[in-house]
């Protein structure tokens, strides 16, 4: 009769925690990420307010054939020949 | 899976990246005839260690704790005429906390924002790629993609700056809780006392409808009032230290709470 009663007593506490379990699980992260949503926008509001130093993407320019004189010009032939 | 799919949206950005360097590059002379900025990138973000007396943000369990969080955007900004704007971004965002490890929860987005200017007013179609995890980046929670609708604007009255924002989210996710509209109507006030001390404030007001699963029909209301008190330690760097409340009602009265929040955060722009 006791252990009856125990068994019921047991069923009944298990009963009752598990859809408490069943019911915060997937709902839980949803909450955990509204909240970090909402901070998300409070930080977006303060930090609008700074003024981001310039990092402009500059291309490097391609590399311009440095003008060569004449005399060079021979020196740089000589030099190749060799 | 889903990772896989993070690594896809990657190579796009990219390509989108490389062709807005490419296009500047074509159009460099052009541009600064018309006076349109290169695109820039950024690192931008803020820091913080903050008590609150409700960790968990429940109705019964109240428990107090602090927390650390971090969030840190890497953004490329551009412009593609001299009113439309553009960002890509990378943002990281997580919550560690001391005692209550099971509030402890992380953030990664991967988003795109459209911005028109329009007489002072900024209109902007913002799309956000995001995963959402347990814990400090630990387990994979769900992913989400974000579709945003906002318009904004700054007023400056003498000392006083003054920046309603009104924002319109959708959210679609693998995890059908977490589908939903939200609605948010945010006032930023900066108050100047002098070149470097402000008064802040941004008192917000949010609206959930849920749309799916087990919080299919829940709606919930977010009403939240703070003041903060702003050091500027560079026109890049301020540190504000905040007083907030925030209180949310909703149609399931499990989900209704009240939290206090303080601490000081340092944001930052470089």
């Amino acid at each position: 009769m006791l252990v009856r009663r125990l068994i019921v007593l047991s069923g009944m506490i298990l009963g009752m925690i598990a859809p408490t379990v069943a019911v915060a699980d997937p709902r839980d992260g949803v909450e955990r990420s509204q909240r970090l949503d909402t901070d998300a926008l409070r930080d977006d509001i303060r930090t609008n307010r700074l003024r981001v130093p310039s990092h402009p993407l500059v291309i490097a320019p391609q590399p311009q054939p440095t003008p060569i004189s004449k005399g060079k010009k021979k020196k740089s032939a000589s030099g190749s020949s060799n | 899976m889903a990772m896989r799919r993070s690594f896809s949206v990657l190579p796009a950005i990219a390509m989108f990246s490389a062709g807005s360097a490419w296009a500047a590059e074509l159009d460099r002379a052009e541009m600064r005839e018309s006076s349109v900025p290169l695109p820039s990138w950024s690192v931008v973000g803020s820091v913080s260690p903050t008590f609150t007396d409700n960790a968990l943000f429940s109705r019964d369990n109240r428990r107090s704790d602090a927390y650390y969080e971090p969030d840190v955007s890497v953004r490329l900004d551009g412009y593609l005429t001299g009113d439309l704007s553009y960002r890509l971004y990378a943002r990281s965002q997580y919550e560690a906390f001391a005692q209550e490890k099971d509030g402890n929860f992380a953030v990664a987005r991967l988003g795109g924002r459209l911005t028109e200017n329009w007489n002072g007013w900024r209109f902007s179609a913002i799309y956000e790629n995001r995963y959402d995890f347990d814990g400090v980046y630990r387990d994979l929670a769900f992913t989400s993609n974000d579709v945003m609708g906002s318009v904004a604007r700054d007023f400056q009255l003498n000392n006083v700056t003054l920046s309603p924002l009104l924002l319109l989210t959708y959210r679609f996710s693998d995890l059908a809780e977490a589908r939903r509209w939200r609605f948010d109507a945010v006032l930023g006030i900066e108050v100047k006392l002098d070149s470097r001390w402000s008064i802040v404030s941004a008192p917000l007001f949010e609206a959930y409808w849920f749309t799916d699963g087990l919080n299919s029909g829940r709606q919930d209301q977010l009403y939240s009032a703070d003041v903060g008190l702003k050091y500027n330690l560079a026109s890049n760097v301020s540190l504000t230290t905040t007083v907030l409340y925030e209180l949310r009602t909703s149609n399931v009265p499990l989900r209704h709470y009240r939290d206090l929040r303080i601490g000081p955060r340092l944001d930052f722009a470089f």
